[in-house]
């Protein structure tokens, strides 16, 4: 098998051949590392190459299993983490020259379970600035680059996790999602997201943009990659004060059942409204529907609740939270901010006290309507993204205001929400599905968009960088 | 001055307060480019706020599926 093909494959199957001793974790350590010197010149997706980080924990592993102490399926497994989680002794910049030289003393949470469970660290990756900056070409960390087309973002804020899984540069990442930062970047690259429901997973150790709309999740090829990777992440932590002691079931074993019965909601009228939708993205989730009817699903129009008012919510509430959070910096070093950043966040400099509570009654409002809603359905379909990822140039030229219409739904509400590959758009470029279930449903989340993914084939596909 | 350019003025000054509460000062070039996303979010609010009743209270911090600690 040519390193190519190997460092495409899931991490899955990349964990099954570890397991079985026919997969050196060196050899696969060493096939990415090679693989990022060869493409990532041309993608940026890496911020920090952890070269002999990466080789000494692969040799740990195969050490470890060699003896018969396999600790999991993410034992011996390339990864690479977004650079907003803290790494002990690693520069973790959040993607800004404000933190350019930071090094952190202890891992994230989430940095924690990964070691624990064997991965290896490959580096850390880029990002947009502190998770909201909109990326610039002169940005002081040159932006990553979509590998369907260079020329294009690759979605955000978790830009550097969805190209690198795109292209094999790792076989599993974390990312976060405030309004959508791991669902757009799946979207756009055409690879799996999945923010979990708010306090499933510890938020220690990732750098903040908004307390109350953080989640933190896996992103990866496939649907089963997420749920090994949630598996390692998921469960209650005392360090993070919004973490919920809910019970971890098995995901993967989640996968398999059938869909039959699954009642699923399609907002259409709002899906529809939706400003600036392509046609093709329409054309796109209407066969995606299809394909969920043909495998038993039940698919029925359904109405959002509050739906007009989530971006005055979300908004409120995140720039709030962001300007109490950047303050001290914006104060005494605004000038190392990205003109990409601040013309997001600035904005939050004007709203009031009662803005904010304004914004959390609405909250309030929409979670209840949300969860009547949910007692008639038992997930939510949108696309992740009303269109295909646009090319730097427009993204300059955009409003700064974000546009995230389906995404930003279920940071308000903490629902799960998952981005599987749904077909190409304009210009061929990838589409996603978007499948959103009650709070700590994210076993029926993931069957659902697991029997999807077996029913086509556009997680199969590859930017044609590869071909 | 005519009235359109006092009434912008008087919300660059307004903007400018605002920043300056939170001990950050914007130029009148950035001043000028945040009115109309101002305008826009205040707007969104008005609209919040009208669908809200007297009995609507917040939503609390972390007490989403969050808050119950148990699915």
């Amino acid at each position: 098998m040519s390193s190519a093909t190997l460092c495409m494959l899931p991490l899955a199957d990349l964990s099954a051949r570890i397991r079985q001793r026919s997969l050196s974790p060196v050899e696969l350590a060493e096939a990415h590392l090679a693989r990022i010197e060869q493409f990532d010149d041309e993608l940026h997706c890496y911020l920090t190459v952890t070269a002999e980080r990466a080789r000494s924990d692969a040799r740990r592993a195969e050490e470890e299993i060699a003896r018969g102490a396999w600790r999991g399926p993410l034992h011996g497994i390339p990864i690479a983490l977004k650079d907003l989680f803290d790494t002990a002794g690693l520069r973790t910049t959040a993607g800004s020259r404000v933190l350019r030289e930071r090094v952190p003393t202890r891992d994230a949470a989430v940095v924690e379970r990964l070691a624990a469970a064997g991965a290896v660290l490959l580096g850390k990756l880029t990002l947009h600035e502190f998770a909201m900056g909109s990326p610039r070409l002169d940005d002081f960390f040159p932006p990553a680059r979509n590998p369907w087309d260079l020329n294009r973002i690759p979605g955000g804020s978790s830009s550097g996790s969805a190209v690198a899984l795109a292209t094999g540069l790792c076989a599993g990442s974390l990312g976060s999602d405030t309004g959508g930062s791991i669902r757009h970047p799946a979207a756009h690259c055409a690879i799996v997201g999945l923010k979990p429901t708010y306090g499933l997973v510890s938020r220690r150790g990732a750098t903040v943009l908004s307390w109350t709309l953080d989640h933190v999740g896996p992103m990866a090829r496939t649907v089963e990659d997420a749920a090994i990777i949630l598996q390692a992440i998921a469960g209650y932590d005392p360090a993070d004060p919004a973490s919920a002691r809910a019970a971890i079931p098995d995901y993967r074993a989640a996968l398999h059942g059938a869909i039959s019965g699954v009642r699923i909601g399609v907002p259409r009228a709002y899906v529809e409204a939706t400003p600036g939708l392509e046609p093709e993205v329409l054309a796109a989730f209407d066969a995606a529907l299809e394909v969920l009817r043909q495998r038993g699903a039940e698919v029925r129009d359904v109405t959002l609740p509050m739906a007009e008012h989530a971006e005055a919510i979300l908004l409120t509430i995140l720039l709030s939270e962001a300007i109490a959070y950047h303050a001290p910096w914006l104060r005494a070093r605004r000038h190392e901010y990205g003109q990409g950043f601040s013309v997001r966040l600035l904005p939050g400099l004007f709203f009031t006290a009662a803005d904010y509570v304004q914004a959390q009654r609405g909250r309030r409002l929409l979670c209840r309507g949300m969860e009547e809603l949910m007692t008639e359905v038992d997930l939510i379909a949108t696309p992740t993204m009303p269109r295909t990822a646009p090319t730097f140039a427009e993204e300059a030229a955009a409003s700064p205001i974000p546009r995230s219409p389906f995404t930003r739904l279920f940071n308000i509400t903490g629902q799960p929400s998952i981005s599987v590959p749904g077909g190409l758009g304009r210009h061929g470029l990838p589409v996603g599905l978007m499948l959103s279930g009650r709070a700590f449903d994210e076993p029926t989340v993931l069957r659902v968009a697991a029997s999807y993914e077996r029913a086509t084939e556009w997680h199969c596909r590859v930017p044609p960088l590869l071909t | 001055m005519d009235e359109r350019a006092r009434s912008a003025a008087s919300l660059r000054q307004h903007l400018a307060d605002l920043a300056g509460r939170a001990g950050v000062t914007l130029t009148e070039q950035e001043l000028a480019d945040l009115a109309p996303v101002y305008r826009a979010y205040r707007d969104g609010l008005e609209r919040l706020g009208q669908s809200l009743s007297l009995d609507d209270e917040p939503a609390v911090i972390f007490e989403r599926p969050v808050g119950r600690q148990t699915p």
